[in-house]
């Protein structure tokens, strides 16, 4: 079973429900949300061991290049641009395709490894635990997502927390996920946002459901909005002050025997929606 | 000499851009023949690079200088490399612009700017 947990807005407590999730349901814990990772805070994971991901660059070989401009006219990321000295490379915006090594008949290109960040493998209370970190001012974090879903393959049970948003990191990050967790607020924003983020896992076909974190009662206008739109609601977190003095300690929600109780819960429904909906999907229902 | 010029409209009177990369049109002029061509900027509706690819194409038309409102860090770069000088202008037309230039009024970029308000 693999669940993702996004939210389409920010700051609507997707790496709450994943790290208190994970620990409750005894799943993998897998932080993609490589441009700010914070799982670590939370789970306290210890590391056992960092991986280097690098993306390919060209080289361009000056003795074999004629500055025929063929590679930057195949490159689609605007990355190369040919002038009469050379041909300059922008490596920021370069997504290691290759199209300019094909592109270019003179054998001028080869290619090179650059680092743009790293994967961190370790374990925290019985679940393995997983993040992603990007380099400051690298902008793609796309290949430090795949390093980290290429890892973890043979995990059986898996929550993979997104990074905010409907961007390419978040598709990514979903791509041949079982199940879409929904984490939202009860303000406008978050409903706002949370439209986008359904809107992208129906595009994706991936069976989902809602967490309403911060609810309070009399606001129901998520519950209103999964009842509209027949999406099941997984679970309510209520808004607390003993929750927010948790978070900013960086310790887990269920640290506190009543959220406990909640997650546990929610987990329960969870794994059921999804199994029920994975299922559903594989007989074409 | 040919100039190259950042703009909204396929017109000489026509108001220029003040936006490098994302331009919608390059005016081509020929200052011997006095003609003026119309470019389409492929770049302008680019992911990211956009300066990059705005610059290749001025570039590709042989153009000698460039004038615009501004030029991001990585359009510097290229014009620099491919020996193509940039020259500020601020709301204007077209045809004002060369004449700007041509009249020595205008000052080069030589620092990467943001558009102004």
């Amino acid at each position: 079973m693999e669940i993702v947990v996004l939210s389409g807005k920010g700051g609507t407590g997707k790496t709450t429900v994943a790290t208190n999730l994970a620990q409750v349901l005894n799943m993998n814990y897998i932080d993609c949300d490589v441009e700010e990772p914070n799982g670590h805070i939370f789970l306290k994971p210890t590391i056992e061991k960092q991986i280097d991901v690098e993306i390919l660059n060209p080289v361009i070989d000056k003795d074999k290049c004629t500055l025929c401009g063929k590679c930057a006219e195949a490159c689609q990321f605007n990355a190369l641009a040919t002038v009469p000295t050379g041909v300059m490379l922008f490596k920021e915006l370069c997504h290691g395709c290759g199209a300019c090594m094909i592109a270019c008949l003179q054998g001028a290109i080869t290619e090179v490894g650059r680092s743009i960040g790293i994967v961190s493998v370790g374990n925290t209370d019985g679940i393995s635990f997983m993040s992603g970190k990007l380099n400051i001012k690298e902008p793609m974090g796309g290949p430090i997502i795949s390093k980290l879903k290429e890892i973890s393959k043979f995990d059986d049970h898996k929550l993979l927390d997104s990074s905010p948003g409907t961007s390419c990191s978040v598709v990514k990050t979903l791509d041949g996920a079982d199940y879409a967790l929904l984490v939202t607020e009860p303000t406008k924003f978050g409903l706002h946002d949370l439209k986008l983020a359904v809107a992208l896992v129906k595009e994706m076909g991936i069976s989902h459901g809602i967490i309403v974190n911060r609810n309070i009662e009399g606001n129901s206008m998520i519950q209103d909005y999964c009842e509209s739109e027949n999406i099941d609601l997984i679970g309510e977190i209520p808004f607390s002050r003993k929750a927010a003095e948790l978070y900013s300690q960086g310790l887990l929600l269920i640290d506190n025997p009543e959220y406990k109780m909640i997650f546990e819960t929610i987990g329960t429904k969870l794994i059921k929606e999804a199994s029920r909906r994975s299922s559903d999907a594989i007989s074409g229902n | 000499m040919t100039i190259a010029v950042s703009s909204t409209e396929k017109s000489m009177s026509g108001t220029a851009d003040l936006r490098f990369g994302r331009c919608k049109y390059f005016a081509v002029y020929n200052t011997l023949t006095k003609e003026c061509t119309f470019v389409e900027n492929e770049a302008i509706n680019s992911n990211q690079g956009a300066g990059i690819a705005a610059s290749q194409t001025v570039a590709g038309l042989k153009a000698e200088v460039v004038l615009t409102g501004n030029l991001g860090p990585k359009a510097l770069n290229v014009l620099n490399a491919a020996g193509i000088n940039g020259y500020k202008i601020g709301q204007t037309t077209i045809e004002n612009a060369i004449s700007a230039f041509q009249e020595k009024k205008l000052s080069q970029i030589t620092e990467p700017g943001r558009p102004q308000k």
